[in-house]
């Protein structure tokens, strides 16, 4: 089994490296697969809400077999965090349909098992650790939230056995024992004894919070699994450190049984002050990658202490933000989950709001931040010093948490035409002393790119001329004819001339404004890299080779023969071999073509 | 003390084997190297763990084996952590007037190397009335006790975390122990 895990996490690593990282939640929905979860969930800040089925922002469109299988591998594995795991399970199993909450939680606590069973468990506390969430979230999962018996039964079976002969080393089966006891909560028994009210009251009575949440999670009937939440906000009112809680026990335990936790009606209790506490508050520097040529944006946070971009995290709010109410003895911040079952007054999270456009609320109480945008919506904020989040209690302006901002120097705006370069309207604002907007009306569309005051150097907006076409290269010449015997080679031709390059486009006529605002402005570094840029002349041709000189022909020896008075008669003298004939002359290369002319470029600069 | 592993048989299958006879000279060779290589497993070096708290002002153990003690105005705490039984040993005694509830499920211990582990009492336990002292054994701690895991752990620090509601305000005891590792 773990082999198999072991394997399965390489398998799961080696596909994680297959992604561009970081990953948004718009990315992962469109890779939808088992191997992308694990990569998207596996950065920092990756929000679970993916998970979750009936989002409102981008989610996982199905919990199919591979990702099943993915999710539960990867935390068997030690790929996924089990906090983040357990998250995401959660929110999955909110929108699954029940044969697939049941086939899930087959898989999970048979990964489960073999975890217990894993010899390494003794001493491996990430492993424990894995152990630790999948018991709790089958122990803590809603009533109606179940395996199926022929597969759970065997397992319950098999870990009752163990106990029983005492084969389990202490760590499995302090895990064993613990499950078991809350199994057996589900057919209405505790320690041997039936559940019944009276039974909670002396459990509520020692404040032992911890069996009667067995109790309200496990118990088979309704109205005692109330009786025994009911009794766990009666411990919790009893500890209340608000006087108004335990004044009005009452009405509050009715309030928290009812709803899970103790809502303020801020008509009632207006807001006084609000302030973020400074140790939890999540902070964070947007990056805005800009995708200029779809005029689309992505927004990546990062932080002092880890540089690595990354996405940008949900925002909880709970514990963070804090408030000062009107008729409160404390402090209060958001409610808590309602399975908390929490006294405290709190304030509910439909009672805040984020004055931001590209924050919304999910389910799962968590505001999160759109990370894929326009242009159009991102460019506007160049004008600003920070990612400002400005938060609201009860309708009421409360208090901001102010991140980075940051835009990563886009792509040139480089305009090549097909002959003529196009022409350009450009204006350039100045709205913020570290930054310049562009904004580009060419004959096609318009395109907005904003930049650093730094990275001003390293961009550019031009029109150029295309390159002239090249010349054609000139014609080989022909191979001189061989020469006969004793004759000469023939000449060879000359190769043919090389075309002439074609002339480069002119670059189009630019109209730039600049417009400086009130601030200074780098005028003359505008100017460079704004500019229309004529075509290069297209290359001559290459003049064709000559043609070689044919071969010389062959030497013929003399011949001579003895007549009848012993003289010696010649009767060919023979000749030497021909020479070769010479090489044709290559062909004169054409000339380059001539480079295009830069367009008129007239440049206004205005406040 | 040693436990199987569940569902793992106890015999050694290896001991358990006779050699034939004409067995493959290579094959015997193999299983020797097995032998070994499962006779050096079986020698590998063995860890025990003992911790001590760190904090100013803790009492030591009366002897070995015995708890050590930290106390302010409102909690005394006892500790001793039972690296054997892989088990936290904490005694919470409430000093106040009023009643103290240690958020039992939501203790846990801090490693060395910065991650969590959440740590349970075997039992479900209550609140403390003023006065009452209760024990928890808390799991699992689950300790390496072989190769340079254990190792790694000699002289570090672990950090537990107990959230209390004392005087009906939420406070968290961090008790800081130092790990000796010894072989066993």
């Amino acid at each position: 089994m773990r082999l198999r895990l072991q394997a399965l996490v390489l398998v799961m690593a080696g596909c994680a490296g297959q992604f561009p990282l970081p990953m948004t939640a718009n990315e992962l929905v469109h890779y939808d697969s088992g191997p992308a979860l694990i990569a998207y969930l596996g950065q920092p800040d990756a929000s679970p809400t993916v998970c979750d089925l009936r989002a409102r922002g981008p989610h996982l469109p199905a919990v199919t077999p591979e990702i099943r299988l993915a999710l539960v591998d990867g935390l068997a594995g030690g790929a996924l965090a089990p906090g983040l795991w357990r998250r995401c399970v959660d929110l999955a199993l909110t929108g699954l349909p029940p044969e697939q909450v049941r086939t899930l939680f087959d898989d999970v606590m048979r990964a489960y098992a073999g975890m217990l069973k894993d010899s390494d468990l003794q001493g491996d506390p990430a492993l424990a650790e894995r152990v630790a969430t999948v018991q709790r979230l089958y122990l803590e999962r809603r009533p109606g939230f179940e395996g199926h018996p022929a597969i759970l039964a065997p397992i319950f079976d098999e870990l009752r056995a163990a106990l029983a002969k005492h084969e389990l080393a202490p760590v499995a089966r302090s895990f064993a024992g613990d499950l078991i006891a809350s199994v057996d909560i589900e057919h209405g028994t505790w320690q041997g004894h039936p559940v019944d009210v009276a039974m909670m009251d002396t459990l509520a009575a020692a404040g032992n919070e911890m069996t009667l949440r067995r109790f309200a999670e496990r118990l088979p009937r309704a109205d005692l699994r109330q009786e025994a939440s009911r009794r766990i906000v009666r411990i919790h009112i009893a500890l209340s450190a608000f006087d108004e809680v335990r004044d009005a026990a009452a009405t509050v335990e009715e309030a928290v049984v009812r709803d899970g936790h103790n809502r303020v009606v801020l008509d009632d209790h207006p807001l006084v002050h609000a302030w973020y506490d400074e140790r939890t508050a999540t902070i964070r520097n947007v990056l805005v990658r800009q995708h200029v040529w779809n005029q689309t944006a992505t927004l990546l946070g990062y932080s002092q202490q880890r540089p690595t971009l990354s996405v940008l995290p949900e925002l909880s709010f709970r514990g963070t933000l804090w408030a000062e109410l009107q008729a409160i003895s404390r402090p209060v911040t958001l409610c808590s989950a309602k399975r908390a079952l929490d006294p405290t007054p709190c304030i509910d999270v439909t009672d805040v709001s984020l004055d931001n456009p590209f924050m919304y609320l999910d389910r799962g109480s968590a505001f999160h931040l759109s990370d894929n945008v326009t242009e159009d919506e991102i460019a506007p904020w160049a004008s600003r010093n920070d990612f400002t989040l400005p938060v609201g209690l009860g309708g009421q302006p409360a208090v901001s948490l102010r991140w980075g901002l940051a835009y990563e120097r886009p792509d040139d705006l480089d305009f090549t035409g097909s002959d003529r370069g196009p022409d350009l309207d450009v204006r350039v604002d100045h709205p913020n002393a570290n930054r310049y907007v562009f904004t580009v009306n060419s004959p096609q569309r318009s395109y907005v790119a904003v930049v650093e005051a730094a990275d001003l150097r390293g961009f550019h907006v031009a029109s150029r001329g295309a390159p002239g076409a090249s010349g054609s290269n000139g014609s080989s010449g022909s191979n001189g004819a061989s020469g006969g015997e004793c004759s000469n080679g023939g000449t060879g031709g000359d190769g043919g001339p090389g075309g002439d390059g074609g002339p480069g486009g002119d670059g189009g006529n630019l109209r730039v404004v600049i417009a400086c605002g009130t601030g200074p402005c780098d005028v003359d570094l505008l100017e460079r890299v704004i500019f229309s840029a004529g075509g290069p002349g297209g290359s001559g041709g290459s003049g064709g080779s000559g043609g070689s000189g044919g071969s010389g022909g062959s030497a013929r020896s003399p011949t001579s023969h003895v007549d009848s008075d012993g003289n010696t008669v010649v009767d060919d003298p023979g000749c030497s071999a021909g020479t070769s004939g010479s090489a044709g002359s290559s062909g004169a290369n054409g000339s380059d073509g001539s480079p295009g002319r830069p367009g008129h470029v007239s440049v206004s600069v205005v406040r | 003390m040693h436990y199987r592993v569940w569902n793992e048989p106890m015999s050694n299958p290896v001991a358990a084997r006779s050699r034939s006879p004409g067995s493959h000279p290579i094959r015997s060779g193999a299983r020797l190297a097995l032998v070994a290589l499962l006779a050096l497993v079986g020698c590998a070096s063995h860890y025990e763990y003992t911790f001590h708290l760190t904090e100013p002002g803790v009492r030591p153990a009366a002897s070995p084996g015995e708890p050590e003690m930290l106390e302010d105005a409102d909690v005394k705490a006892e500790l001793l952590v039972d690296g054997v039984a892989e088990a936290v040993l904490l005694d919470v005694t409430n000093k106040t007037d009023q009643v103290l509830q240690v958020e039992w499920a939501e203790i846990s211990i801090t490693r060395p190397d910065g991650t969590g582990t959440s740590l349970r009492p075997d039992v479900d336990l209550g609140w403390l009335p003023p006065g009452a002292t209760l024990a928890a054994r808390l799991f699992p701690i689950a300790l390496p006790h072989s190769g340079r895991a254990a190792l790694a752990n000699q002289g570090r620090r672990f950090q537990l975390n107990v959230p209390v509601i004392v005087r009906r305000e939420p406070k968290v005891y961090h008790f800081t122990l130092t790990a000796h590792v010894r072989e066993r």
